[in-house]
C-alpha cells in the first residue's frame, strides 16, 4: 500500500516523507513496497491525464473547496506538499481511494496463494530461473535489510 | 522500529549536510539557470551564486539572459547581485525580498558564444496581447500607405508595363468569390420564391369566392353559413398576404445586405490601387504623408519594441495574476499548478525595493529604484513603478519613469522618458534618399510618452536637434546629379529638426500622426520636380485596374438587377392579386350584406302587412262583437 501511494504521488511533495519515513522506520516488506511503488509508477504515468483531471476537478471546478484550499495554502510548510498540484491532488485521491479495497485484494491473494499454490508455483521452472536471477538476489537483500 | 532504518535515516542526513555545505551553491545554480531558460527561450547564466542557508541571503557575480530573438546578444547582463529571501514568507513558499541589490546592469551585450537552447528548445509562446497585435497592425498599414518614394518616377524611368506585370491584384478573385456568393443567396431566394401562392392557389381562391351565390340566400342560416365560408377565404387570403410581404420585407433586407457588400468592390479596388502604389512607391503626394514618409519606418521599428515589452509585460502579469487558470494539458508527470492565497497574504514573489546601477547600450550609466516587482499587484495594492537616470561624461543623459499597474480590471501601464543633449553626428535621420547623408553634427533632446489604458493607447514622441549639419559628401548612390542638386538646395535649408509623432488608438479609432518641419522643405523640393509626371503614372495605373476589374464588376451589378428585378416582380405580382382577391372578398361581402338587408326589408315589411291584416281584422271583429252587444 506504501508503495501504492508512493507511486501515485511521486516524489516531489512532502507527502512522500512521512511515507518514506514509515517504509523505512517500521517493519514492512521492503520489496513488496518497491514492486509497489514501481506498478503504480507506471500505472500512474498511464492514468496521468485521467489523475490530473480529477485533481483539476477538485481543486479547481468544486467553489465549496476554495476556502479550504485557501486555508491550507496559508499555513506554514504545509504549501511544500504541493497539494494545489492537479497530477499530485489526482493521486492522492486515487491513492485514498485505492488503500483500503487494495490492502484487502491483495490480502486475500496473498493467502489464497499461499494456501493453494505457492507449493506448485515454487516447482515452476520460470521461478527457479527467476531465483536464480540477479533481480531476485537484489530483492532478496533487500528485504533483508528491512529485518525480515 | 526498525534499526537499520534508523542508521540509513541518519547516514542519508548526514550525507545532506555535507552534500549541503559543498554543491548546494552549483546545484542551485543549475536550478536557477534552467528555470531561467525554460522561462526566457534562450540560455539564462549565472556565475559564481553563493547561497547561504543561515542567513537566506543569495548573491551572485554575474548573470546573462540572451535574447531569445538574437541568441548571440544578450537581452541584458548584471554584475554583482544580492539579496535576502524573507522566512516568513518562505515557510509558505512564497519569495519575498526586501532588497534587491543590482550592479552592472547593460543591455544588448553581444555574446561569445550562441545563447540559443540545445535541441532548439523554444519558450512556450505566452501569447501577445490583443490590443498590442491591433496597434501594430494598424502602425503598419499607416506606414505602408507611405513608403520611401521610388526616385525613378523623377529620373523618368518607371516603367508602367513592367510595374503592371509584377502587380497582383486581389479584387478580381474577391469579386469572383462575391459573385458566386450572391448566386447561390439569390438561388436560394428563388426557392423561397417558388412557396409564395402561385396561380393554383389564386384560382382556388376566387373559385371558392364565386361559389357563393348571392340570389340563393333566403334564409338566415344560409347567410351565416355564406358569411362564415367568406370569412375562411377571408383568412386564407391574409395568410397568404402575410408569406408575401413577409417574403417582401426579408428581401428588401437582404437587398440592403446586398447593397453594402456590392459598396465594398469599390473599397477593394481602391486598395489594389493604393497596394500598387506602395509597391512602386508612387506615394500621394501630401503634407500630411511626408513626415510619415520620411521617419515612418523608424518609429514604426521603434513603436513596435516598445508595445512587445509592454505586451509581454500586460500578458505575463495577466498569466500570474490569474487566480484559477483554465484548465492546460502539461507533459506528463508535471500536473498544473492552482494557486490558492488569501487576500491579507503574500504574493506569491515580490521583490519590494530593487536598487540597480548600469549603463545603456548608448553608454549612458544610470541608477534607480524599482518598486513592487510582484506577482499579483491586488495583494499588496501597489504598483510596480520605475524610476531610473543618468548621465554620460559627453553631457547626455536620460530619466525614465514607468508605472505598470495591474490592480483594476483595466491594467495601466505609463512611461515617460526623457533624453538630453544626445549627439548626433554620424546618424542618419531617414532612409528617403534625399536627405540620407550622415549628419556631422547636431544635438538632439527626446522626449516620449506611452500611456496604456486597458485596450486605448496613446504614444507621444517629440525630438527636437538644434545645430543640425549634413555630411553632403557622403552622397547617396540613389540621387543621379539632378537629383543630388536637388538634394543638397534641401539640406541646406535644415539646421534644426522639430519631429513630432503621435500614435492614439481608442476603440476601433487609429490614428497615426507624424509632423516635422522638414515636411514643406521636402514637399516643395519634390513638387517642383515630380508632380506632372507622378500624376500621370496614378492615372494609368488607376485605368489599368479599371480596365482589369471592370468587367468583372459590371457582370456582378448586372447579376444583381437581373436577379433582382426578377425575384421583385415575382412578390409584386403576388402581393398585387392577393389585393385583387381582397377587393372581391370585400365586394362579395357586400353583396351577402345587400341580399341580406333587402331581405330583412322584405320580412319586416311582410310581417308589418300581416300584423296590419292581424290588426285590422281584430278591429272588425271587435267592432262587431260591440254591435252586437249593444
Amino acid at each position: 500500500m506504501l508503495g501504492m501511494m508512493l507511486g501515485l504521488l511521486t516524489f516531489k511533495t512532502l507527502f512522500a516523507a512521512p511515507l518514506f519515513l514509515i517504509l523505512i522506520l517500521v517493519n514492512v516488506n521492503l520489496a513488496a513496497a518497491i514492486v509497489g511503488l514501481f506498478i503504480f509508477r507506471l500505472i500512474g504515468y498511464l492514468a496521468d491525464p485521467l489523475l490530473h483531471s480529477l485533481g483539476y476537478w477538485v481543486l479547481a471546478d468544486i467553489p465549496g473547496l476554495k476556502g479550504f484550499w485557501t486555508a491550507l495554502a496559508s499555513m506554514r510548510i504545509v504549501p511544500f506538499a504541493r497539494f494545489n498540484n492537479t497530477l499530485i491532488m489526482g493521486g492522492l485521491i486515487a491513492a485514498a481511494v485505492l488503500a483500503i479495497p487494495l490492502f484487502w485484494g491483495v490480502k486475500r491473494l496473498i493467502i489464497g496463494y499461499r494456501e493453494g499454490y505457492q507449493e506448485r508455483v515454487k516447482n515452476w521452472k520460470i521461478i527457479k530461473i527467476l531465483k536464480g536471477s540477479a533481480l531476485f538476489r537484489f530483492m532478496s537483500g533487500v528485504e533483508k535489510l528491512g529485518g525480515r | 522500529m526498525r534499526k537499520q532504518g534508523l542508521i540509513f535515516l541518519i547516514v542519508v542526513a548526514a550525507l545532506v549536510i555535507f552534500l549541503n555545505s559543498v554543491v548546494t551553491d552549483r546545484w542551485l545554480e543549475r536550478r536557477m539557470e534552467k528555470f531561467g531558460s525554460r522561462s526566457i527561450g534562450a540560455k539564462v547564466e549565472f556565475s559564481r551564486v553563493n547561497f547561504s542557508p543561515l542567513d537566506l541571503s543569495l548573491n551572485w557575480e554575474g548573470l546573462k539572459v540572451t535574447d531569445p530573438d538574437d541568441t548571440w546578444t544578450n537581452l541584458f547582463e548584471t554584475g554583482h547581485c544580492a539579496f535576502d529571501l524573507a522566512l516568513e514568507p518562505l515557510m509558505k513558499r512564497k519569495v519575498v525580498i526586501e532588497d534587491f541589490d543590482l550592479q552592472g546592469l547593460r543591455f544588448g551585450t553581444p555574446r561569445k558564444t550562441d545563447g540559443a537552447l540545445a535541441g532548439g528548445k523554444k519558450q512556450k509562446s505566452l501569447g501577445q496581447s490583443k490590443v498590442v497585435q491591433s496597434v501594430e497592425q494598424n502602425i503598419k498599414a499607416e506606414i505602408e500607405r507611405y513608403p520611401l518614394l521610388n526616385l525613378g518616377i523623377l529620373q523618368g524611368t518607371v516603367d508602367v508595363d513592367s510595374l503592371w506585370e509584377e502587380v497582383a491584384l486581389e479584387s478580381p478573385e474577391r469579386i469572383q468569390a462575391l459573385k458566386e456568393q450572391f448566386v447561390s443567396k439569390y438561388d436560394e431566394w428563388e426557392i423561397r420564391i417558388a412557396d409564395l401562392p402561385g396561380e393554383p392557389e389564386m384560382v382556388a381562391l376566387e373559385r371558392d369566392i364565386d361559389s357563393i351565390q348571392i340570389d340563393q340566400i333566403d334564409t338566415p342560416q344560409e347567410a351565416k353559413a355564406s358569411y362564415d365560408l367568406l370569412q375562411t377565404i377571408e383568412e386564407r387570403n391574409r395568410d397568404y398576404y402575410r408569406t408575401v410581404t413577409q417574403i417582401r420585407d426579408d428581401l428588401i433586407m437582404e437587398r440592403t445586405d446586398i447593397t453594402g457588400v456590392k459598396g465594398e468592390i469599390d473599397a477593394w479596388i481602391e486598395e489594389d490601387y493604393q497596394r500598387i502604389l506602395a509597391m512602386a512607391g508612387l506615394p500621394e503626394l501630401s503634407r500630411e504623408g511626408i513626415a510619415t514618409m520620411l521617419f515612418g519606418e523608424r518609429i514604426a521599428n521603434r513603436m513596435e519594441k516598445v508595445l512587445h515589452i509592454v505586451g509581454r509585460v500586460r500578458t505575463y502579469s495577466r498569466k500570474v495574476g490569474k487566480y484559477i487558470p483554465a484548465k492546460e494539458f502539461p507533459p506528463r508527470g508535471a500536473g498544473q499548478d492552482i494557486r490558492f492565497t488569501r487576500e491579507q497574504d503574500y504574493p506569491l514573489f515580490w521583490i519590494q525595493r530593487l536598487r540597480l546601477t548600469g549603463e545603456t547600450a548608448q553608454g549612458v550609466g544610470i541608477g534607480g529604484t524599482v518598486l513592487h516587482v510582484v506577482s499579483d499587484q491586488q495583494k499588496i495594492d501597489r504598483p510596480t513603478t520605475i524610476q531610473l537616470g543618468g548621465v554620460r561624461a559627453d553631457g547626455a543623459g536620460l530619466d525614465f519613469a514607468g508605472v505598470i499597474d495591474g490592480r483594476d480590471d483595466v491594467p495601466k501601464e505609463q512611461f515617460d522618458l526623457t533624453l538630453k543633449g544626445f549627439p548626433l553626428e554620424g546618424r542618419t535621420l531617414t532612409d528617403f534618399p534625399f536627405l540620407a547623408y550622415p549628419l556631422s553634427g547636431g544635438v538632439a533632446a527626446v522626449t516620449g510618452r506611452i500611456d496604456f489604458e486597458g485596450s486605448n493607447f496613446l504614444a507621444e514622441l517629440g525630438i527636437r536637434g538644434t545645430d543640425v549639419g549634413f555630411d553632403t559628401l557622403h552622397r547617396p548612390d540613389a540621387l543621379d546629379d539632378e537629383l543630388y542638386a536637388l538634394s543638397l538646395a534641401m539640406v541646406r535649408r535644415i539646421d534644426e529638426i522639430q519631429l513630432a509623432a503621435s500614435v492614439r488608438q481608442r476603440g476601433d479609432d487609429f490614428k497615426l500622426d507624424i509632423k516635422s518641419n522638414l515636411d514643406d522643405i521636402v514637399l516643395d523640393g519634390l513638387k517642383q520636380v515630380m508632380s506632372d509626371e507622378l500624376q500621370a503614372v496614378q492615372e494609368e495605373l488607376s485605368e489599368r485596374i479599371e480596365g482589369e476589374i471592370g468587367t468583372a464588376r459590371s457582370e456582378v451589378e448586372a447579376l444583381i438587377t437581373e436577379r433582382e428585378a426578377y425575384l421583385q416582380k415575382a412578390t409584386w405580382e403576388a402581393e398585387r392579386r392577393l389585393i385583387e382577391q381582397h377587393t372581391r372578398i370585400e365586394q362579395k361581402r357586400e353583396e351577402i350584406d345587400s341580399r341580406v338587408k333587402a331581405e330583412e326589408e322584405r320580412i319586416q315589411r311582410e310581417t308589418e302587412e300581416e300584423l296590419q291584416k292581424q290588426r285590422e281584422k281584430i278591429e272588425d271583429r271587435g267592432k262587431g262583437l260591440l254591435d252586437s252587444l249593444l
